[in-house]
């Protein structure tokens, strides 16, 4: 029932993904007003199956948590933002990201969970944990798409070829506030994540075998990664295109450090 | 009972015709008295531009009521009829419906797409509409004409892109910072060019000094006109420093601004964008400015290019509103015909 709920939720987001590319092209509106149903049906879809999963208990052991719940955060933030800054282009990025999720929580063994998680079962730190690293993913994944839009404006303005992009992403100023701040946001919940996880580990002396598994290695890396562009951003020693480049790129290895440590399952299984 | 239109506009008549028939608002309404005392129309109301003059009317009598209208044309603006007969154009129904959706949406304007056209109209109905000069029928279809002119913006492109160098410029500073608000902008130069530039960002609240490298007055005459400040040529460099826009405009045959100079700015602004203007000939700008990271420059000949991609692209999105507009004007007729019987629609 799950895995029907997911696809559903999936496809719905594909053919979503794939009017609001056609709207961008065409311009003609009902191209994205039924994109925007697609996609509405979807996160019902994908609501649905997330809080049938927390109704029976099942979200802690079975892997949904980590696999599923991350990209209905992705998508949960950009309705925010696309509602919040009025701009009908951040879905036309979000939902790649959202996709990419999707097919990842698809072809991973179920059981696998985010790096360190597995040896979670029980304790006040597993909510801590689990809430601060997916709300600071959640932020983490706005910057890098406000980032690639600031980078994408700033090569339309620089190239000056003012197309349709040009014409419906916002500001530089706009996509570098955003950036700042979700990020921002984002490093410091994801590093509360990781401390949370640290001091639970540490009351289990599981300390050392949890840095024995390279996902939280590699996690560790990616957030020192976040902290140093942001340091550079906060001290203003730099801003602009060379900050969104670094936000896009690091987020490019955390994709990479995921999708090469983790298992797969066979073909059909689910 | 029949909807006309009699008038000239810029595709029929000359400036010099234009201008003789052009009414201010105090004058449409003495017409639109003198064609109710002559009964000429049973609604009737006068829109006045420098683009056109129309007189869109309910009748029953269309060629004497016509002919009484082009009289009194005639008589308010003291030009003789035959001077300007040849240059006007009296449409029915149904086209003189879809005449009036197209002018309330811009597309019958010189600059397709414009949006100061559908305020004349509001406000040409309101005067009508205030001296009870329009009944069920003009009413409804100008009302009718508004929703229009709001749909095809909505639903189609027609409004995308400025046509002007001036607006260009403001559109692609707002693309950078956002708000133009209390942004500072400097201005090298007192030509016509950056004059209208200047002005177009201090109207969306951009802070802006001028600089005349010969004539200081010059700057300050300009300053006090738009309402910034003077600032003489020896000290620009460090009110550049501060700027977040910088417009050069002046006649000089050299380059004044280099890439290290703009370099060191950018040191000092942290990298935070900053926007360059160069629309002198011959440039006033080093080209190699622009390979710098987050600044933008763009040259008179790139605001022209935007300027006409964006008119093309407004070009492009005729045939469809073309077609809205067709379609409205089928809804309206058959509103019409329901209203007042198939033989007056």
């Amino acid at each position: 029932m799950e895995t029907v709920g997911f696809f559903f939720a999936t496809a719905a987001y594909l053919a979503g993904w794939a009017l609001y590319l056609v709207n961008f092209e065409t311009q003609a509106p009902a191209f994205f007003n039924w994109g925007k149903k697609f996609v509405f049906a979807g996160f019902l879809a994908h609501l649905a199956v997330l809080a049938a999963a927390v109704w029976g208990g099942d979200l802690r052991g079975s892997g949904i948590l980590s696999h599923w719940v991350a990209p209905f955060l992705i998508l949960s933030t950009a309705v925010f933002m696309e509602w919040r800054y009025k701009t009908r282009i951040w879905m036309l990025f979000s939902l790649p990201v959202v996709l990419l999720f999707c097919v990842l929580a698809f072809v991973l063994k179920p059981e696998d969970g985010p790096a360190g998680l597995q040896v979670v079962r029980s304790g006040g730190y597993l909510a801590a944990h689990t809430g601060f690293i997916l709300s600071g993913f959640a932020g983490m994944i706005t910057a890098v798409l406000s980032a690639a839009m600031y980078l994408v404006q700033s090569y339309q303005l620089k190239s000056k070829r003012v197309g349709n992009f040009f014409l419906k992403l916002p500001a530089l100023d706009t996509l570098d506030r955003i950036h700042f701040r979700s990020l921002a946001l984002g490093v410091v919940l994801f590093s509360l994540g990781i401390l949370s996880g640290l001091f639970w580990a540490k009351n289990l002396r599981e300390l050392h075998q949890v840095f024995r598994d390279p996902k939280v290695v590699l996690s560790f890396l990616t957030c020192l990664a976040y902290w140093l562009v942001l340091g550079f951003r906060m001290s203003a020693l730099s801003r602009g295109q060379k900050i969104a480049a670094g936000t896009v790129i690091t987020f490019a290895l955390l994709v990479a450090t995921f999708v090469t440590t983790h298992d797969y399952a066979p073909p059909g299984g689910f | 009972m029949e909807i006309l239109v009699l008038g000239l506009n810029h595709k029929t008549a000359p400036l010099e015709v234009r201008e003789k028939l052009s009414f201010p608002s105090q004058k449409t309404e003495e017409i639109l008295r003198a064609l109710e005392e002559k009964r000429v129309f049973r609604e009737r109301l006068l829109l006045s531009t420098c683009n056109r003059t129309e007189i869109y009317g309910v009748g029953s009598r269309p060629h004497e009521e016509v002919g009484e209208a082009k009289r009194l044309l005639s008589e308010f603006s003291h030009v003789n009829l035959t001077e300007f007969e040849d240059k006007l154009y009296v449409l029915r129904q149904p086209d003189s419906v879809s005449h009036l959706f197209s002018v309330a949406s811009g597309l019958d304007s010189m600059v397709i797409g414009e949006t100061e056209i559908i305020g004349q109209v509001k406000d040409a109905y309101q005067a009508a509409h205030k001296n009870q000069q329009t009944g069920k029928v003009l009413n409804t279809l100008f009302q009718r004409s508004f929703k229009v002119a709001k749909n095809l913006r909505t639903q189609t492109d027609i409004g995308v892109g400025r046509v002007s160098v001036a607006s260009v410029a403001v559109d692609l500073a707002e693309k950078i910072f956002e708000n133009l608000k209390n942004t500072k902008a400097l201005v090298i130069g007192t030509g016509e060019m950056s004059n209208q530039v200047a002005r177009a960002m201090i109207s969306k609240g951009a802070l802006a000094s001028i600089v005349s490298s010969r004539h200081y007055d010059r700057a300050e005459k300009m300053a006090r006109e738009l309402g910034g400040s003077a600032v003489r040529f020896e000290d620009y460099e460090a009110e550049a420093r501060r700027a977040d826009m910088l417009i050069t405009a002046t006649l000089a045959p050299l380059v004044l601004i280099h890439k290290e100079q703009v370099r060191g700015w950018m040191r000092r602004r942290h990298g935070k964008p900053l926007f360059l203007i160069d629309i002198a000939v011959p440039r006033n700008i080093d080209p190699a400015v622009e390979k710098l990271d987050n600044v933008y420059l763009y040259n008179l000949d790139d605001l022209r290019g935007i300027a006409e991609k964006n008119r093309v692209y407004r070009e492009s999105q005729l045939e469809e509103c073309l077609g809205l507009v067709k379609r409205q004007t089928q809804y309206f007729m058959e509103w019409l015909g329901k209203e007042f019987g198939p033989s007056e629609a």
